[in-house]
Parts: C-alpha cells; sequence; structure tokens
C-alpha cells in the first residue's frame, strides 16, 4: 500500500512538472554542493519551498531559522543567487515580460477595462471599502475566475483564500461556476480555504500556503480581510508600532510569494472614518486602515464604494501604471458583472 | 596506528569539551551548530577530493560524534527522528570505510590496532563479556530509543520488517529487564536477525568491540561512547528507517496539521451545520455537490494537482453551445464598438442609437404640394451625392446644414420626414429632450455622442425639428448649461474635429429663423424659405386630399375655393379639408349614426366648404410673413 502511495505522489509530481510553465525553482535544486537534505527540511518548515524564496530572503531572516547557521546561511545564499537571476536586466526584457503577464477577469467588462485586462498577477492588490461596497463578492468570484483558460481571461490555477471575517461561503463559488460553465465540483475542489483567527495564526498560514503552492499550481491568494484581526488584536497607539511591525511582515510575506510563485495576491482591507474636525468638509471621509504600511505594499488599491441598487463603484486609488478613473460594476446572483443600466 | 586514534578520540573530546564549557555559558546552540557546519563542509570537501580513507573516517566519526552529542543534549534539535537518520548515514558511511578490503579505498579492519589491545575478544563474539561496560547506561539509552522508535513506527504500519524488528528488540528489553543484569547471549540472539537480513550490513560487531577497546583506553569516556554505541540498535538499518521517516513526513507535516482545506470541504461542513439545526430538508436549490458519491482514487484533496474545472463535453455538450453562444454574442457587440465610439459613454451612444428613426409612414417627394425649389434643392443635396458619391466630392461636396424656415404648418417637417424615407440614409430625428440631462456637462457630451454615432453610422441625416430651442441667440441672461450645448453643437457642426470627407447632414427646421444664432445660421449653409402655399399647391393639397374621399367639386369649385383661401397654410388647407369633410356627417340625423353605411354618406359638396371657410381662418398673419420674407431676403437661398 506505501509502495502504491508512493506511486501516487510520483504520478502527482509529473502531472504537477507536465503543468509547469511556473516561474519557480523547487528547493530540491540547492541540494548537493554542501547542502543536504535535512537543511532543505529546515527551510522547508520555515516557510521556504523555492530557492527563489531564499535568494530574495536577507542572511539575517535565515540565521533565525532554526538550525541554520551563518557559515550554512552563507552557503545556502550564494548557491540559490547561482541559480535565480538577480542581476540588471533590460527594459525590453521587462517589457516582454510584462506583455505575457496574465491578468485574472474580475467578471465584469468595464471592470477590466478599468484594470486594464484584470487583476494582475504576481502583485498585490488591495480592495478596500466600506461594508456591502462588494469586497467579498469579488474575492468569490475571482476565486472562480482564476481557473478559468488562460485564454478565457482565468489563469488556470487554484486558488487559496484565507479568511479573518468568517465570511466565504462556497455556495457563491458555485453560482459563479455555474455562470462560466464549469463543473461546480472541480471548482470547489480547486479552492483551498482556510480561518485565521489571530494575526499570528494569519502570518502562520502563509508558511503552509507557500507549501502548497509549491506543490500545485495556485493562481491567486485571497486574503479576506487582511486587516481585520490587527484592529482588534492590536489597540491604541501604545501597539501601534507592533502593529504595524506584524503588518508589514505578513504583507512582506505576500509579496514573497507573488514574486516567488507569481500568483496574484488579492487583499481586502476596511477602512476607517476620520471623524475629527477637517474631515467635516471632505466628501468621503473614509480612509482604508493599515496606515502607510500598508498604503506602500500594494501595488494597486482599488477603492470600492456604494452605487444605486446592485451597483457598485470602483475607483482606482494608487496604481503604478493606471490612470486614476472609475468604473461601474455590479453584483449580480452569479458574482461580480456588468449594471445592467 | 593506534597514536592517530588516539588523536583523534582526543580531538572528539576536545569537542565535547568545549561544548561542555559552552554549555555552561549558555552560548551552546549558535556555536555548537559553527562547528557542526564547519565539519560537514570539510567533509564534503574530503569526499570530492582526494583524502586518505582514514581522514575521511575520522571526519564522519567526528561529526557522527557531533551528532550524537548534540541528540543527547536536546538541545540541537528537537526531532529525533532526523538527527537520528543523520547520525545513522554518517556512521553508516564510517562503517563502509572501515569495513572495506580493498585498502585504496578503504582502511581494512580499522579496528585491528584496537583489536590487538583487546586481543581477548577479537572475532570472539559469542564470548563477548561486556562487563566493563556500564550496562545500565547502554540499557537507558536503548530503552529510550526503543520508546521513540516505537512512536515513530506506530505512524506506519507499512513497514512490517521494521516492526518485526521492533518486536524483537522489544522482546530482548524486556528479558533484560527481567534479568536485571544484561546477558550477552540476549543481545545475540538478536544477531542471527539482522544477518538473516540481507540488505543489512554486519558492522555491529566493530563498534562493540571499538568501543570496549575505546573503554580500556580512555575510562572517563565509555560512558558517552557507550551510549553512542547502544544509539544504534534500534535504528541499525537505516535503509528500513529511510522511508518511515519520509512517511512521518508526509503525515506530520501536510495532513493533520493543514489549516487549509478545500472549499468543497468546507461546503459539506456548512451543509452538515445547517442540517443539523433540526431541519432535515434538503437544499434542493443548491446543487448538491459535496453529496456526489465518491469513487476511490478520485478524490481530490489539497494537494492534488490543479485540474481546469471545464465541464466533460459530452455529458453537458447543450451548456456548452450555450457557453460558445454567450461568446459569439460577446464578440459580435465589441464589433459594433467603433474606434470613434471609444471615448464616450456607452449608454449616451445606447440613447443616441434609440433615436434613430427607421420606420415610419413613407412620405414621397409627390406627397409634398408645391415648394419645387426647396424640394429640388434637398434632392441635390440629400438624394443625388447619395447616387453618385464620386461625383459629389471637393467643391461640389454637399453641404452640410440646411434651415427649412418659414410660417408653420407649410411642410418642414414634412420636409424631413420625407428626407427620413427618401435618402436611405440613417436618420436621426433629434429634439431638445434628447440632448439635454439634469447633469451638468452631460447635454454636451449628449451633442458629442450625437455627432460621433452619427459619423460612425454614415451616411447620415440629423434633424431637428425647432432648431431654434437648440440653437437660438447666444445672451448673456441665459443658462451656462444651454450655451455649452450650443457651442458644442456649433463646434461639432463645423469645428476643427470635422473633416470634409463626412458625409453628414443636419436639417434643422424653424419658424423663428430671426431668433437663431448667428454662428449656427452660418453653418447652415442653406437656408430655405418654405413659404405659404400658391394657388396652384392649395389646389394640389385639395386633389390630393380629397382624392381618397367621394366629392362632387368641380374644377371651378376648387379654384374657386383656392382663391377664396389666400394666406391659409397647408395646414389650414389640411384642417379645411377636414371641417368640409364633417359637413355630410354633420347633416346625418343623430338617430341614424349608428346604422349608417359609409357608402350612404353623402358626398362632400361646395356647401361644405363654404360653411367649413367660415370655421377655419388662416393662422399666419400678414406681418409675420413680411418677417419671414424680410429674413429671407437678407439671408435665404433663394431661387433667382
Amino acid at each position: 500500500m506505501a509502495t502504491a502511495q508512493r506511486n501516487l505522489t510520483e504520478e502527482e509530481e509529473n502531472v504537477v512538472e507536465a503543468l509547469d510553465h511556473t516561474i519557480f525553482t523547487a528547493i530540491a535544486k540547492l541540494e548537493g554542493n554542501g547542502i543536504n537534505a535535512g537543511d532543505l527540511k529546515k527551510l522547508q518548515e520555515a516557510g521556504y519551498h523555492t530557492v527563489e524564496s531564499v535568494a530574495y530572503v536577507p542572511k539575517k531572516t535565515l540565521i533565525t531559522i532554526k538550525g541554520i547557521s551563518e557559515a550554512k546561511a552563507d552557503k545556502i545564499i550564494a548557491e540559490a543567487q547561482k541559480l535565480i537571476p538577480m542581476g540588471f536586466s533590460t527594459a525590453t526584457e521587462y517589457h516582454q515580460k510584462r506583455a505575457e503577464l496574465v491578468q485574472v477577469t474580475t467578471g465584469s467588462k468595464e471592470l477590466d477595462k478599468l484594470l486594464g485586462g484584470g487583476i494582475e498577477t504576481g502583485s498585490i492588490t488591495e480592495i478596500f471599502g466600506e461594508f456591502r461596497t462588494g469586497k467579498t463578492q469579488l474575492c468569490l468570484t475571482l476565486a472562480v475566475t482564476c481557473q478559468l483558460p488562460i485564454d478565457h481571461g482565468g489563469a488556470e490555477g487554484k486558488c487559496l483564500y484565507i479568511d479573518t471575517e468568517g465570511t466565504f461561503r462556497p455556495e457563491r463559488l458555485l453560482a459563479v461556476a455555474e455562470r462560466y460553465g464549469l463543473s461546480g465540483s472541480d471548482v470547489l475542489d480547486n479552492v483551498a480555504c482556510a480561518r485565521a483567527f489571530n494575526t499570528d495564526h494569519q502570518s502562520q498560514l502563509l508558511v503552509q500556503a507557500s507549501a502548497m503552492m509549491a506543490d500545485s499550481r495556485y493562481a491567486l491568494l485571497i486574503v479576506d480581510s487582511a486587516t481585520a484581526l490587527y484592529r482588534t488584536d492590536y489597540s491604541g497607539r501604545g501597539e501601534l508600532s507592533a502593529r504595524q511591525m506584524h503588518l508589514a511582515r505578513f504583507l512582506r510575506m505576500l509579496l514573497r510569494l507573488a514574486d516567488e510563485f507569481g500568483v496574484a495576491v488579492v487583499i481586502t482591507n476596511q477602512v476607517v472614518a476620520q471623524v475629527d474636525g477637517a474631515a467635516m468638509f471632505a466628501a468621503d471621509p473614509k480612509k482604508p486602515i493599515g496606515g502607510n504600511i500598508m498604503a506602500h505594499a500594494s501595488t494597486t488599491r482599488l477603492y470600492l464604494r456604494k452605487g444605486r441598487g446592485e451597483t457598485r463603484i470602483c475607483k482606482i486609488y494608487d496604481s503604478p501604471c493606471l490612470p486614476e478613473s472609475e468604473a461601474m460594476f455590479a453584483i449580480l446572483p452569479d458574482g461580480v458583472g456588468d449594471s445592467k443600466e | 596506528m593506534l597514536h592517530s586514534k588516539i588523536q583523534k578520540i582526543v580531538s572528539i573530546n576536545e569537542c565535547v569539551n568545549i561544548m561542555s564549557n559552552l554549555n555552561q555559558t549558555g552560548d551552546l546552540n549558535a556555536n555548537f551548530q559553527h562547528i557542526y557546519e564547519s565539519l560537514i563542509f570539510e567533509d564534503i570537501k574530503t569526499t570530492s577530493g582526494n583524502f586518505s580513507p582514514s581522514l575521511k573516517a575520522d571526519l564522519q566519526r567526528k561529526i557522527a560524534a557531533q551528532l550524537y552529542y548534540s541528540n543527547n543534549s536536546g538541545e540541537i534539535n528537537e526531532d529525533p527522528a532526523v538527527s537520528l537518520t543523520l547520525y545513522n548515514s554518517y556512521i553508516h558511511k564510517y562503517f563502509q570505510l572501515v569495513d572495506e578490503q580493498d585498502l585504496t579505498r578503504g582502511l581494512d579492519s580499522y579496528s585491528k590496532g584496537a583489536l590487538a589491545l583487546a586481543s581477548s575478544f577479537k572475532n570472539e563474539s559469542k564470548q563477548w563479556s561486556l562487563k566493563d561496560l556500564r550496562n545500565t547506561s547502554i540499557f537507558q539509552a536503548l530503552e529510550d530509543d526503543l520508546t521513540k522508535s516505537k512512536e515513530v513506527m506506530n505512524n506506519t504500519q507499512d513497514f512490517e520488517k521494521t516492526i518485526e524488528f521492533s518486536v524483537q528488540l522489544e522482546r530482548n528489553k524486556n528479558e533484560n529487564e527481567k534479568s536485571t543484569k544484561l546477558q550477552v547471549t540476549k543481545l545475540k540472539t538478536c544477531e542471527p536477525e539482522f544477518k538473516s537480513n540481507p540488505t543489512q550490513k554486519p558492522p555491529i560487531v566493530y563498534p562493540q568491540v571499538k568501543i570496549s577497546s575505546l573503554s580500556e583506553i580512555r575510562a572517563e569516556d565509555t560512558a558517552e561512547d557507550t551510549g553512542f554505541a547502544a544509539k544504534k540498535y534500534p535504528t541499525v538499518n537505516p535503509q528500513i528507517r529511510f522511508p518511515v521517516k519520509s512517511e512521518i513526513k508526509a503525515d506530520d507535516t501536510v495532513k493533520p496539521n493543514n489549516p487549509f482545506r478545500t472549499a468543497k470541504e468546507q461546503l459539506i461542513v456548512e451543509q452538515k451545520k445547517k442540517n443539523a439545526g433540526g431541519t432535515n430538508i434538503p437544499a434542493s436549490n443548491a446543487p448538491s455537490y459535496g453529496c456526489r458519491p465518491k469513487s476511490l482514487g478520485q478524490r481530490r484533496g489539497l494537494n492534488s494537482p490543479f485540474i481546469l474545472p471545464i465541464k466533460d463535453t459530452k455529458s453537458t455538450e447543450g451548456e456548452n453551445n450555450v457557453v460558445d453562444k454567450k461568446k459569439t454574442g460577446n464578440n459580435e457587440e465589441e464589433k459594433v464598438v467603433d474606434e470613434r465610439l471609444k471615448n464616450i459613454e456607452p449608454k449616451m451612444v445606447e440613447l443616441i442609437e434609440n433615436e434613430i428613426m427607421d420606420n415610419g409612414s413613407p412620405v414621397n417627394w409627390d406627397d409634398i404640394a408645391g415648394l419645387e425649389f426647396a424640394k429640388k434643392t434637398i434632392q441635390e443635396i440629400v438624394v443625388w451625392p447619395m447616387l453618385r458619391p464620386d461625383i459629389f466630392t471637393g467643391l461640389r461636396g454637399p453641404p452640410r446644414g440646411i434651415l427649412l424656415f418659414g410660417p408653420p404648418g407649410t411642410g418642414k417637417t414634412l420636409i424631413g420626414k420625407c428626407i427620413a424615407s427618401q435618402s436611405r440614409s440613417t436618420f436621426f430625428s433629434i429634439s431638445a429632450s434628447s440632448l439635454t440631462s439634469k447633469w451638468i456637462g452631460e447635454g454636451e457630451k449628449m451633442v458629442r455622442a450625437l455627432f460621433a454615432v452619427a459619423r460612425v453610422n454614415q451616411p447620415s441625416v440629423i434633424f431637428i425639428d425647432e432648431i431654434d430651442s437648440l440653437l437660438s441667440q447666444r445672451s448673456e441672461s441665459e443658462h451656462e448649461s444651454s450655451r455649452r450645448i450650443k457651442t458644442e453643437f456649433l463646434v461639432q457642426l463645423d469645428g476643427a474635429t470635422t473633416s470634409q470627407e463626412d458625409r453628414l447632414l443636419v436639417v434643422g427646421a424653424t419658424n423663428r429663423p430671426q431668433e437663431l444664432d448667428e454662428a449656427a445660421r452660418r453653418r447652415l449653409v442653406k437656408r430655405l424659405y418654405i413659404p405659404l402655399p400658391e394657388l396652384p399647391a392649395r389646389k394640389q393639397i385639395i386633389h390630393l386630399l380629397m382624392a381618397e374621399q367621394r366629392h362632387v367639386l368641380g374644377e371651378d369649385e376648387i379654384v374657386d375655393i383656392c382663391n377664396r383661401t389666400d394666406g391659409y397654410s397647408c395646414a389650414d388647407m389640411t384642417h379645411l379639408c377636414k371641417e368640409a369633410a364633417f359637413g355630410p356627417i354633420r347633416s346625418i340625423a343623430l338617430g341614424d349614426i349608428e346604422h349608417i353605411s359609409p357608402d350612404q354618406v353623402r358626398p362632400i359638396t361646395n356647401e361644405d366648404f363654404d360653411a367649413a371657410l367660415c370655421q377655419v381662418r388662416a393662422s399666419v398673419s400678414s406681418q409675420d410673413l413680411d418677417l419671414y420674407e424680410d429674413w429671407n431676403r437678407r439671408f435665404g437661398s433663394a431661387p433667382k
């Protein structure tokens, strides 16, 4: 039976390799030349499953892993940098790479147009807005659309969903799957979800996530919402610095996953009302929480607000390449779509 | 030989000493690691390079010793299985080197020298006496390892060999416990087991012997070294243990600890929760995906590879067709969107497209009585360019604007209708209501959208009835938004962005031409006066209208009526004829109206017209006419 199991895993590996037009290099490639399986296991336990992850991490962090000495860390980094190109390259290459970048459709044509095709893979997209502005609905739709074939606006990969607010509803996934004519059962199987209960757990889940991403092809990582737990786990100004540091580390890890595995990272964020005097004159006194750390970490920031009826308005709040403009979409029974007006 | 060996042992002891010192300072962990790593790197150098086997063996033993120490101190690795395996691999390599008969590759009985010291024990395993070993320490260690190995093995039921082995060892242990003192024969009972295993190497004897010799050499180190030797019992065969280790890894790190689960599992949990509430109503509206009976091997979990969730083509062909249809529909939609429309809101485009008039009663040029000049001009501008676009280019290009003005009810709108039905171009019938909006700025955008849509659907005619409502004289008192609509209109009509090639015609109709803005007047190049109908025209109207009615009017009578209706507009004429047509009906007695057949109604007579002429008066005053004629003289395009 054991051999049978091993055969199965081998088969799975083959399948993964067959699908493997992925961008990362498995950490097993580091083995030999002074780095043994034990070291790799230690690295994997600490959440480093790809050569990229090791190459991108500062030496300081590697040393903090139990069982990795300074000498070993140097060795590992040197080996990893041999495998991963980390130098300069021309803008032409960058341009070409970006042209090939897969974008995940949001389900709404208007919104896709606004985003220049959809949610970008390999970067962090932050969605914030008040309650009932469609953050979770957008996430749930994306969890399905990321499984679509690439020429249909998907990314042909699984979805990893970290739910901190308890709002994950598989039924919604089924409804969206119906809309795209997908097999509901397969769609559900391709979504891995976990409930995070505190901020430490939330970060811990990412270690697990990187293991899973190294295992099979993931296209999307959703954290809904990234900041909800921080709001309550840390309170007051006294803990502000600790909270921001923790949040920064969490976001850094997300960025690492996006870089390593080329997954699209979608996080949602809550808003805070500005109640001080100056805010009275502002038209919309709502700000995303998480402060500057959150603002700098996310590549694209989208602000959702409520429109008439089932319509919602999405505004580009910050983006490296998109103009500041707005689009209207609707939350329909089968996920996010275009408004019918 | 012996000397070097002693040196080796000394070096290990040095390490150990350093470590114990460090332990006291509390700085052991990092430093130990450092020593260990450097040893390993040295090891790699030696294995790759051409070093003497004794050096290699020495290093491997050092590493093994380090590992052993670390394991015992419990500070280095919390997972005993990992360090044990590592330790085994090194000790195994070491044994291989030591046991190698070929002197170029190995040491060939490394223990020879040691055995010489302990000559009485040499290869006489049956007569081993371990009296001088501290039995308790060996068995303490053995026992520890047994419990560890038991834990390890409990995780895997697949390795019968290992279990057998552990059972053997356990039996051994129990017996030992009974007898409290170690019997050499007990240990020996193990040995045949090992030897029966073909994959197993027979090195167990050597470390035993070696250690016994060490114990003689340095008595104070025996405790550690014997423990070190005893260590290997439960893990004596690395080939067996390795898969066990991997099993543990797979089980421990992935399955039970993984907080992730697939959405399907989550759905099942949620459904269970719902049903547990006592209401056993199956979720009939939700498709029961989770409840599908599963066959072995098809169940997919978290670690399964990605599978495209496309439905089977065989089973759901119909649905796929639907998807395909949707797709083609989308493509068509996308085709419609023109380059020129991309900056315009699709909603507005849709609104404007609704203004396109494509049906309605067909009107012929013959239906318009009189107005020969106007008809001819319009035909020239609208119809001919349609027929021969190649001739009407450049200087002969048709004008972009026509203004039809004249007193009310003279057929301006009818001309518009006629253009719509005769020109075979896209005909937009625009009024102020279709362009204005309650939102600031929307009106201008609508104008822009109108012209963009018209350009996309060339050739096109934009007919604006009562154009004075849109393009009245700009003044200081008017509202800003209406002014902006006006200016936008002017810009679109003839501005920097318009091209001469556009086949676009704006037809405006008004009865207050003097109120038009001068810029708009300039752009509406052909300004045609639609006058009150002349006598022949009035006659034609009566003929046209009376053609469908029974009447007894002679030609003279008609001319007489026409003479009496000087100053009547076409609308007045129509009204007059209607009024006259009611005359026969009015003569019918009230009671008969229900029963009378249409044939029995008497034809329309001259008297009816007399009566009607009393009822209907001309609606246009002569002063008004003077105004139009004056304006026509100043601005209008008139025949020579």
